[in-house]
């Protein structure tokens, strides 16, 4: 309950920057791995 | 470039992802925590374009590496880490205040037992009301933080530490115009003077506060903004005490709003338990 709390807290008002951070991270996964096979 | 093989790669990634999930979720995660990291601390500090170059930084470092493949997925991984960096160091005092502000504990939540009786608490309490009173009547300025112990260090290390029983002359005397320590906020803790001289960070919120406020008025809301403590402000200028709490100002504090917050300032930080606090509040009354 408190984990939820602070999740909430921390996230309420940022939650397009945290959606924005998953779609960048993404990318640089792909990007990562992809560049790992290719090297 | 070869088109081809890079069309190839993509789609082997996207074929093995469900055979290596576990590499991938732990990369997936350590990228959100930097990347989430960075555009937070961007977005707090209202740099949109910085968080702009951002993103197009790392889209450049990924088209550079395809291009150039020599160890392209290291070099990659430590552009990005570079660039990170990069922009959490141009931000490294604000980050530094949100730091502070996780990382003490919550003034709600320091309990400690006072070894004092009610009657020298109440001496406290008059002789600091007593002190800001006759400093606003004389135009003197003052500053004086009510800490729970929470302060950071290298505030505390800034002033000069004191460690001297609460009076009205001592309190006056510190903010005395020609005083050495009279430029600085004076830290009250439990029933001590603890340090006075002491440097704040000011508060960067300049929509919320007018430009009348100086910076006395901006150390003492600038330090409740990163810390759970209160401050009282006796300005040079008019002479108004104000009283600030986790950033809120109330300006025009007479001597009952004094004595409120600094009965609850003793008696709810400093006792076991709330009912405690309210009888011996009571009592005193």
């Amino acid at each position: 309950m408190k984990f939820l709390n602070w999740l909430k807290e921390e996230f309420s008002g940022h939650i397009g920057i945290f959606f924005g951070a998953i779609a960048l991270a993404a990318f640089c996964v792909v990007l990562f791995n992809v560049l790992s096979l290719l090297g | 470039m070869n088109w081809q093989r890079i069309g190839q790669a993509f789609a082997s990634v996207f074929s093995s992802f469900s055979s290596d999930w576990v590499a991938y979720l732990l990369e997936f995660i350590l990228f959100v925590a930097i990347v989430y990291l960075v555009l937070r601390v961007l977005g707090d500090n209202n740099a949109g374009r910085l968080i702009v170059v951002y993103v197009f930084g790392i889209v450049l470092i990924g088209l550079c590496c395809l291009t150039f493949r020599e160890f392209a997925d290291i070099a990659f991984l430590f552009g990005v880490a570079l660039l990170s960096v990069f922009m959490l160091l141009l931000f490294s005092v604000e980050i530094k205040r949100s730091i502070w502000a996780k990382g003490t504990p919550d003034g709600a939540a320091v309990r400690k037992v006072i070894a004092m009786s009610s009657p020298e608490t109440e001496a406290c309490i008059e002789a600091i009301i007593k002190a800001c009173q006759n400093m606003s009547k004389n135009d003197v300025g003052a500053l004086i933080v009510l800490s729970n112990g929470n302060l950071p260090k290298q505030i505390l290390e800034s002033g000069t530490m004191i460690n001297a029983d609460i009076s009205q002359q001592m309190i006056e005397g510190i903010f005395f115009p020609k005083a050495p320590l009279h430029d600085g906020a004076l830290i009250i803790q439990e029933h001590k003077l603890l340090a006075a001289g002491c440097f704040l960070p000011l508060t960067q919120n300049n929509e919320k506060y007018s430009k009348d406020l100086g910076t006395r008025h901006r150390a003492g809301v600038g330090i409740t903004e990163v810390t759970n403590v209160t401050s009282i402000i006796v300005s040079e200028e008019t002479g108004i005490i104000s009283i600030v709490k986790q950033g809120k100002i109330e300006r025009y504090a007479d001597y009952n709003m004094l004595r409120r917050e600094l009965q609850e300032y003793y008696w709810k930080d400093f006792t076991q338990d709330g009912g405690k606090k309210k009888s011996v509040i009571r009592s005193i009354k």
